[in-house]
């Protein structure tokens, strides 16, 4: 026990050092987001709660249409997120609890374009959803985001753990493989699920250079796309560039919060099995 | 009526536009109201049955934007300062001398050259911008420098307002300037003793000795007149701007946009009540011979590109004219740069800009500007970094001189196609196909098995289009002669030589040995600490847990750009907040990203400092399974603390430390972002990664073909190191 208490008397002051160490940054990020740019620049910086101001959000606003491009990142971002999720899980169950030829290979080249840098596939594709006239929609964004291969590994390997017995009970009273995955797997898969999707969630608001790539019309921007044409303007305004960092952080950080009780629910529980 | 609605929209000439951002006649005007709107809206109302789709690019990715559009041969129509030499090589673009032939007379001569190349015009020039010196007046005024009033000095008047100028006690420098690529904001400091990058031949020029000698000029600042920076070899020129409006250096050389950034800025300042920086403009100091001349960072223009409709075409060339109309000229104002055309005359005269520009009318008589050569994009960054490595003592100026001269002949050479490799490249393309018509011809799908297929086939479509025929296009790719905008129309086979390069290529090599230093460092801290962290956890109940899991995990769901832009911040050499906390406890400064030595190991901080949320929270998991009898057993046999952890949990934890090993490896050999936004790879090519070169190698250089031999190169790599990682903890997972 007295190791136990010691654990604890030590542990708690180092954890503690290490979270202020891992949130700085972003504190620094919204200090910086409501000081005016005058207060940041000296040195050392003078920050007290006086020069709180949200000048920076305000001059954001006047010049831009950052409502349009925030509606547009969310409900992109949930529509892929949706789609992805829910293809991943359906993927991965056929890869992990469906027996057929070929399996073992075909798994492995899914999985090893992983591994290529996501640079070099940018013109090919492009070229590729030219060619079936989607560049400047909303489609160029949408139709690639629905094979999230990281998402399908993720699930297959959550869901290989899941008691065979169950399945194979459901097959001989006739249950179809559709009748599985939708009664059997997608409840028992829910926690993993949502970690899934919170992680999808926060990699699709933060997409970047794709959006920039196949959109053209300033109404059609993701909100990171927009921000960037924006910032050209305010090269040297750290402040302004900051507020709108922290626009854009703030979905993915309350959807964090929202749900990060899921992340800490058994998740990835199959990722160790490989 | 339907039918006259149709035939309207038939009639309708879309032209796409791209321009880069231009700053408007005053700040935060949104897009409706800007000036270059306003010339398209009118355009568009004198010419029914015209629509100008215009898409304003970022300058922030904007040119990879364009580079993708050019490579991939879907280009917009036209686009402002959309030149590059690469698209001219591609055929690309529309020569446009014919068509402007009436007026390219009233171009200075200057402005055109850079855009002739056979006695072809491939871009029609917009606007100059030039390099000048900014003085800060009041520091002058306060120590009582006088400076010539029409902007006209010599070297040794120049060195000594900047000696002047220098006190190490307040941390403020005389001259500061950069070097960084894409900038030749020094150049001009070569050019004053002739050297023109080509001599009249188009051989290049690095031998005569004028390049030597600019370069120890730069040098002497540095080290021997004490006026620049020890870290000028690593300074960008957004650092050299944020000295000069924070007073931190006397004098710097800025493009003339700098001038109308400065009144905006002083604006500001008056308007918050905070002293504007009085500020005058210089020229470089003359050359030996007394000539004013200075450089240009590129010549903003027009480009078309390739058109199929001659009537469009013409269109095209009217919106041009339309732009460059007299009346339009007054709004370059705003971009603090300066007409091209005779007829435009002054537009600074008689407005609060004038005093400013007045003094740089006598360079304008001798404007050196980029040569037009093939890869001239690799040529500069090749100069660029070298100069970044002599200026950080890196190495030394007589061997760089030889480098240079043997690799710029080699870069403007054409080159010839080996196919050599034809035989090894059949044997590869053979392999794989002999093992698919192989598996094939095994592969006797049951009823059973089509099923299943058909119930994946959803899923095997999308991959198939959006994943894996890209990666086995440009895998194919890598084996022959892209032409970007030709596209695949005329592909040349050279076998292996992309990759014979690449492993060639000492930039590369620099680069695959960066990305194993910063991998290897990383990973393994990384792994441990996040271990670390989870065996502090675990003890606690949910509650405390959570707290902690979410502090340790909740910076990686903000974006990496944002992180990034944070991190540079903290780094900046004068006002970045790691400087100012080392100062408050009395340490000098650190070069953190500006010096060779310490870039790499700056960044390899920035993921130091970063907690691994995931890894914590897979171990947590992980922990959280085994058994409690197994921790019983092993507390029955005597096992407690350290050793409990040492001997059993440890081991138990195996698999999990393999999974987070093999990720971690995945990621931080495809690290990207980062180097992109904190160094570009500089100073030098102290932290140029991997990808950060295959990236450079595609959109800077557009040789798309290289660029996948590089990534597949890495992609062996990521193979064996998952592989080896595999093998090497395969032993432990038996339990």
């Amino acid at each position: 026990m007295n190791i136990k208490r010691a654990h604890k008397y030590i542990g708690i002051p180092i954890l503690t050092l290490l979270a202020t160490l891992s949130l700085a940054p972003l504190l620094w990020l919204i200090v910086s987001a409501v000081t005016p740019q005058t207060f940041l620049l000296q040195i050392p910086p003078s920050l007290s709660l006086k020069t709180i101001s949200f000048e920076n959000f305000q001059k954001l606003f006047e010049i831009s249409t950052i409502p349009r491009w925030f509606f547009n990142s969310l409900y992109l971002s949930l529509i892929n997120t949706f789609n992805s999720v829910m293809i991943a899980t359906y993927g991965g169950f056929i890869f992990a609890k469906v027996n057929f030829k070929g399996k073992k290979l075909l798994f492995m080249i899914i999985l090893s374009s992983l591994m290529i840098p996501f640079h070099v596939t940018l013109i090919p594709s492009f070229l590729i959803l030219k060619s079936l006239k989607l560049t400047d929609t909303h489609l160029a964004l949408i139709l690639p985001a629905l094979v999230n291969v990281f998402g399908l590994f993720l699930m297959r390997q959550a869901i290989s753990t899941f008691p065979q017995e169950i399945l194979d009970q459901a097959r001989i009273d006739g249950a179809s493989e559709m009748d599985i995955f939708l009664k059997i797997i997608i409840p028992l898969a829910k926690s993993q699920m949502f970690v899934l999707a919170i992680l999808t969630f926060v990699a699709q608001w933060n997409s970047f250079l794709w959006p920039l790539i196949v959109l053209n019309r300033s109404k059609l921007f993701t909100i990171q796309v927009g921000l960037a044409t924006l910032q050209d303007q305010f090269l040297t305004d750290y402040g302004i560039l900051m507020a709108g960092a922290f626009i854009t952080s703030l979905p993915v950080i309350l959807v964090f919060f929202l749900f990060s009780r899921y992340l800490t629910k058994g998740i990835f529980a199959g990722a160790i099995k490989s | 009526m339907p039918l006259l609605s149709w035939l309207f929209i038939i009639s309708v000439i879309e032209i796409n536009l791209w321009d880069f951002p231009r700053p408007a006649q005053k700040e935060n005007v949104p897009i409706e109201e800007h000036w270059e709107y306003k010339i398209f809206k009118k355009f568009e109302k004198e010419h029914p049955g015209v629509r100008i789709n215009f898409t304003r690019l970022s300058w922030k990715n904007g040119q990879e934007k364009l580079d993708i559009a050019v490579l991939s041969g879907h280009p917009p129509d036209i686009c402002g300062s959309g030149f590059k030499t690469a698209y001219v090589e591609a055929g690309a673009l529309e020569p446009l001398d014919t068509l402007f032939a009436s007026k390219i007379k009233d171009f200075y001569p200057y402005a055109l050259k850079p855009f002739i190349k056979n006695g072809h015009l491939y871009a029609i020039p917009w606007y100059a911008t030039i390099y000048c010196i900014l003085v800060n007046k009041t520091l002058t005024d306060s120590l009582g420098i006088s400076l010539p009033e029409d902007g006209i000095w010599d070297f040794d008047t120049f060195v000594e307002t900047a000696r002047s100028l220098t006190d190490p006690n307040k941390r403020r420098w005389g001259f500061s300037f950069t070097v960084e690529p894409n900038h030749e904001e020094a150049w001009p400091f070569l050019y004053r003793h002739g050297f023109r990058v080509f001599d009249s031949n188009n051989q290049p020029d690095f031998l005569t000795g004028a390049f030597e000698h600019g370069v120890r000029d730069l040098l002497n600042f540095i080290y021997s007149n004490k006026i620049s920076p020890e870290e000028t070899g690593g300074l960008t020129q957004h650092d050299t701007w944020v000295m000069f409006i924070n007073n931190r250096t006397g004098m710097t050389v800025q493009g003339t946009w700098a001038i109308t950034a400065l009144i905006r800025e002083n604006k500001k300042r008056i308007e918050r009540g905070e002293k504007p920086i009085y500020f005058q403009v210089m020229n470089f100091p003359t050359t030996p011979d007394g000539i004013v001349l200075t450089g240009s960072p590129g010549i903003g223009n027009w480009v078309i590109f390739k058109q199929k409709d001659k009537e469009k075409l013409k269109l095209i060339k009217e919106l041009i004219e339309e732009i460059l109309k007299r009346e339009n000229q007054k709004y370059l104002l705003y971009m603090g740069t300066i007409p091209v055309i005779r007829s435009a005359g002054d537009i600074y005269k008689g407005t609060e800009l004038e005093p400013y520009f007045k003094n740089l009318r006598p360079a304008l008589e001798n404007v050196v500007t980029r040569p037009f050569v093939k890869n001239w994009e690799q040529i500069d960054d090749l100069i660029a970094r070298n100069l970044q490595l002599i200026l950080l003592k890196k190495k030394d100026i007589t061997t760089v001189v030889t480098e240079l001269q043997e690799k710029v002949k080699q870069l403007i050479s054409e080159q010839k196609v080996q196919s050599t490799g034809k035989f090894v490249f059949l044997g590869i393309l053979a392999l794989p196909i002999f093992f698919i018509f192989w598996g094939l011809s095994r592969f006797k799908p049951s009823r059973w098995d089509l099923y299943v297929y058909l119930l994946l086939s959803p899923i095997l479509l999308v991959f198939l289009t959006f994943t894996f025929l890209p990666v086995v296009f440009s895998f194919l790719l890598s084996f022959f002669k892209y032409k970007a905008f030709v596209g695949f129309k005329e592909l040349q086979f050279v076998g292996l030589e992309h990759y014979y390069n690449t492993l060639k290529d000492p930039v590369f090599i620099k680069a695959i040995s960066n990305t194993i230093i910063y991998t290897a460092v990383t990973v393994p801290w990384s792994v441990a600490l996040a271990l670390f962290i989870a065996i502090l956890l675990y003890p606690f109940g949910e509650k405390i847990r959570s707290i902690f899991k979410a502090s340790y995990y909740l910076p990686g769901v903000v974006s990496a750009v944002v992180i990034s832009v944070i991190w540079r911040w903290m780094f900046d050499p004068s006002y970045g907040l790691l400087n100012q906390i080392l100062s408050l406890v009395h340490l000098p400064p650190q070069p953190w990203l500006t010096r060779p030595e310490t870039a790499m190991k700056s960044i390899i901080l920035t993921d130091i400092l970063t907690m691994p949320g995931t890894g914590i929270i897979i171990y947590l998991a992980a922990l959280d399974r085994i058994p409690s009898t197994i921790v019983e057993a092993a507390r029955v046999d005597g096992a407690y603390g350290i050793r409990l952890w040492g001997k059993i949990i440890i081991p138990l934890l195996a698999p999990t430390t393999l999974f987070l090993l093999v990720i971690r490896t995945i990621s931080s050999f495809q690290v990207f972002t980062k180097i992109y936004i904190l160094t570009k790879g500089g100073p030098g090519y102290a932290t140029n990664t991997v990808v950060y070169s295959i990236f450079r190698t595609a959109f800077s250089q557009l040789d798309f073909s290289t660029a996948s031999a590089q990534a597949f190169l890495l992609f062996v790599a990521i193979m064996a190191f998952s592989w080896i990682q595999f093998k090497f903890f395969k032993e432990e997972i038996e339990y």
